[in-house]
């Protein structure tokens, strides 16, 4: 029915009956609602019944993702746990070699002291040898010149004698011949005497020396 | 509008999560590199099987039997058969005798005297441990020096001071000037090779004053006693005539 000066915004609306009628603008009791508003809530329904489909068709992947990492990230620990077991092993061994590393360079400085140490020993004993050497010669000049010092100085004393005879029984010699004789015991026995005071000189002043 | 809301935000969450849905691949089989970062060594460690590093292996203790006495001094080897020491070292010899740095004699075939400074050359009949390299110039005051040789004739010995300047030869036995050290030497050190901060020699060690100083014949004396034919002539034996 149609209430006298209405607007109806909706316009006049055709009933089953064929009749025009016009919406109430101001109904006094619930009307029926409208087909419009079921057609929304089915699209509603149908969205969200898609929407779970989904969550758990993506909750089904996470699921099976998450069991593929889980089992990858326990292959990859277990890898890592026996390249840190290995990696211990190789530091322990690793210590080891330097610790023997230390020793090893402590035992070469020590040894290479002791190469130097031997080393000046033989030098050492080669200077002594060689100092000893020339004294050795040394003293071999010195007793062939106290030998030939020794029997000069005889030799004077025996022509001195022979002069003292000769004095003794002076007439019966030319007195020439014993001047001359003298002075040759003279110089006999000045030579002698040279040797003897140079032999002594050289006994006084030593053998070899050292120095750098 | 809160449709198209909803629709805006799920999209953003689906594209954001893209990443998400990738799926782990197989294990990797070895996760040790093949190529690991090589350490450099903390050091250039020893020069030679021995031990002994190249100053110590090029010097050269050097036994003078004159005529009626004794005498040591050090040398170093420039090269296989040839060493450097002083003249004074050699003089007066009746036989020259080296030994190396481990105890091993060389035998000696000819010496050689510079007139103008107191260097000397000896060639050797047996080949010489190591050799060193001579310095392209002389130190300056203030350089670091490292002698290396056997002072009193005792061990192998090496010592460090610095170059103090030049001065002219107290002794005149060097033509030019010589340098001054604070090196310690004694006697039996002479001849000993001087050398700088990179091995090379710069210097001949060849007499000490009071104060404990050494003067040394600069490498560019000896350059030029080398270069020179002329500068060295035969060492003459000692006789006991």
């Amino acid at each position: 029915m149609t209430s006298a000066g209405a607007e109806d915004p909706w316009g006049p609306v055709s009933s089953a009956l064929g009749d025009t009628v016009a919406p109430a603008s101001h109904p006094s009791h619930e009307a029926p609602k409208p087909p419009a508003r079921s057609r929304g809530l089915r699209i509603v329904a149908i969205v969200l019944a898609v929407l779970l489909v989904a969550a758990c068709a993506l909750a089904a992947f996470f699921w099976v993702r998450s069991d593929r990492w889980a089992a990858y990230a326990a292959q990859v620990e277990s890898d890592a746990g026996a390249i840190g077991e290995d990696l211990a092993q190789l530091r322990t061994e690793h210590d080891g070699t330097v610790a023997e590393l230390s020793t090893v360079q402590e035992q070469l400085s020590a040894s290479q002291q002791r190469v130097t140490e031997l080393a000046a020993e033989k030098a050492a004993v080669g200077d002594d040898r060689e100092a000893q050497r020339q004294l050795v010669d040394y003293q071999e000049r010195v007793s062939a010149a106290a030998g030939s010092v020794a029997t000069s100085l005889n030799e004077c004393i025996n022509r001195q004698q022979e002069l003292l005879g000769y004095l003794d029984d002076a007439a019966a010699y030319d007195p020439d011949d014993l001047v001359r004789f003298r002075d040759q015991v003279d110089a006999l026995c000045a030579s002698a005497k040279s040797a003897n005071d140079s032999l002594q000189q050289e006994l006084a002043r030593g053998a070899t020396g050292t120095g750098g | 509008m809160r449709a198209r809301t909803a629709l805006a935000g799920l999209a953003v969450l689906l594209l954001t999560g893209c990443s998400s849905f990738t799926l782990p691949g197989e294990p990797p089989t070895d996760l040790v590199p093949s190529s690991a970062p090589v350490p450099a060594p903390s050091s250039t460690g020893n020069l030679s099987p021995d031990g002994f590093d190249a100053a110590q292996r090029m010097s050269v203790r050097v036994r003078n039997i004159g005529c009626g006495s004794v005498s040591t001094g050090s040398g170093f080897a420039i090269d296989e058969n040839t060493l450097i020491t002083n003249r004074h070292v050699v003089a007066d010899s009746a036989e020259l005798q080296l030994s190396t740095y481990d105890g091993r004699d060389v035998t000696v075939a000819t010496s050689a005297s510079a007139a103008l400074s107191d260097l000397a050359l000896v060639r050797t009949a047996d080949a010489l441990p190591s050799a060193t390299r001579l310095g392209e110039a002389d130190p300056a005051p203030g350089d670091p020096i490292t002698v290396v040789g056997y002072p009193e004739g005792g061990e192998l010995t090496v010592t460090s001071g610095r170059v103090i300047g030049s001065t002219p030869d107290p002794l005149n036995s060097n033509l030019g000037e010589v340098l001054l050290t604070d090196a310690a030497v004694e006697p039996g050190s002479s001849g000993s090779a001087v050398l700088d901060s990179a091995g090379a020699v710069v210097g001949v060690v060849y007499a000490k004053n009071q104060a404990g100083q050494s003067f040394v014949v600069p490498v560019s004396t000896l350059r030029t006693i080398l270069a020179d034919e002329t500068a060295l002539v035969p060492t003459v034996a000692c006789s006991d005539g």
